[in-house]
């Protein structure tokens, strides 16, 4: 009996080693079944995840920069007075004023300081040319080389103005010129640079726009920046227009709130205009040309 | 009897050649991300400039520069370029400007690091004199060239700007 009872005994042994090791090999193999299945899935997920992430981030920058526009299209719209009052419906003005006008300006030339610069930067008209830089004025702008040249190269105004014949000019000094303190030498300055603009351009339009206000801030970067200084300026400009026979365009006016000054949500600075009214100005331009 | 050690046999076979498979798998996903760390920077530069235009403060309004005008601003065709955004201010107020551009290659984004150096250079020349206080940005501007990818970043906020490129 007890040789037997090893026997079996060291039997049952064998098979539960087996049985034991069988349900090891099985759940190992479940596991890196497992283990592969989520690894693939983990992957694909992550990946979605980024994709979707983005989508969302785009579509609230969206919603975020078209809630910002309609603010200060709306905040603009109240304050400005000069504006036409064509609708009572106040979202179809929000959405007219973001609009650029349909005039490609293809056949203009913008030429001007800082200000214009930014009119350039802040409106999408490719086919018109710009002939500006920052700091530029009547004079330097007879005499430096500050504006790129269709060639790429830097020239003069001038050298721009030669380069093609233009059916409308637009120009636009003073606020730099704003220190100076003889008006006179202002005013004969700016008489030569706008009849050599004449001369270049025999056929072209000339507009010599009115310098347009500046809102408080203004002051912090020169006490010169003020809009009775600008309102004295203007009536030079109007003269050099006078004296030139070019048309002086009062853009100055569409943009003084009732106290006579700039908003002053349309600048960071006081001066140099952001891009809704940037759109405006370009508007005016289209619109009283 | 012989089946169950034929069945073991065959199971230990197949997890293990699992396991090997799966440990493979793993071991070439690390691989590869740190391949791509090293040679392939991959990046969406439409996101890093709307990043750096959202996440810096700024002094100025920055607006996106219509393609139209890159060519005019910084000299650079359409085709120097794969994709590119750029923000300016409102042309006078401030310097502070975002471009990021990513180039075919790394020789085309050496040409775009000398485009965004002349155009720092000539920010340089009309703000000296203009707003001095501009200097300061223009003289430690952020310009960045990462593999392809050219960026850089005129604010008074240069650590984040590093921050955001990475």
């Amino acid at each position: 009996m007890k040789p037997m009872n090893k026997t079996a005994l060291r039997l049952k042994k064998a098979k539960y080693q087996q049985l034991v090791i069988s349900l090891s090999c099985m759940l190992l193999l479940v596991f890196s079944f497992g283990w592969m299945v989520r690894a693939t899935v983990h992957t694909d997920k992550a990946i979605v995840k980024d994709d979707t992430s983005k989508v969302t981030q785009v579509e609230a920058k969206k919603d975020k920069v078209k809630k910002d526009s309609s603010n200060k299209i709306a905040e603009s719209a109240k304050d400005n007075k000069g504006k036409d009052k064509k609708s009572d419906d106040e979202s179809t003005d929000e959405d007219s004023s973001l609009v650029e006008t349909d005039d490609d300006f293809g056949d203009a030339a913008f030429v001007g300081d800082s200000r214009t610069v930014g009119l350039e930067m802040n409106t999408d008209k490719p086919k018109a040319s710009f002939y500006a830089s920052i700091g530029l004025n009547v004079s330097t702008a007879l005499t430096d080389n500050a504006v790129t040249l269709d060639n790429g190269n830097e020239g003069t105004v001038m050298q721009a103005m030669k380069q093609k014949k233009y059916k409308r000019i637009f120009v636009m000094f003073g606020i730099n010129e704003l220190g100076w303190p003889y008006p006179d030498v202002f005013v004969k300055e700016y008489e030569e640079l706008v009849n050599q603009i004449k001369e270049a351009q025999p056929d072209a339009k000339i507009y010599v726009q009115s310098i347009l206000p500046v809102s408080y801030l203004a002051a912090n970067t020169n006490s010169v920046f003020t809009n009775e200084n600008i309102d004295k300026f203007n009536e030079y400009v109007q003269k050099v227009a006078k004296d030139t026979k070019t048309e002086y365009l009062d853009v100055a006016s569409a943009f003084k709130d009732e106290n006579g000054a700039l908003p002053v949500e349309a600048s960071t600075d006081g001066i140099h205009f952001i891009r809704e009214y940037c759109i405006e100005w370009m508007n005016y331009l289209a619109e009283n040309t | 009897m012989k089946i169950r050690k034929t069945l073991c046999l065959v199971m230990a076979v197949a997890t293990v050649c699992c396991m090997a498979l799966a440990s493979c798998g793993d071991e070439n996903t690390a691989e590869s991300k740190a391949e791509k760390t090293a040679t392939n920077v991959s990046m969406d530069v439409v996101e890093t400039a709307d990043k750096l235009k959202d996440d810096i403060e700024y002094k100025d309004t920055l607006n996106e520069l219509p393609e139209s005008k890159i060519e005019k601003l910084f000299g650079l065709a359409t085709t120097d370029y794969v994709k590119g955004k750029v923000y300016v201010g409102s042309g006078g107020a401030t310097a502070e400007e975002i471009a990021c551009f990513e180039a075919k290659d790394s020789d085309g984004a050496a040409n775009i690091k000398a485009a965004l150096e002349n155009r720092i250079e000539s920010q340089k020349k009309a703000f000296e004199n203009y707003q001095p206080q501009e200097m300061d940005k223009l003289n430690d501007p952020v310009l960045v060239v990462k593999d392809k990818y050219v960026l850089m970043c005129v604010s008074d906020d240069n650590a984040k700007a590093q921050e955001i490129i990475g």
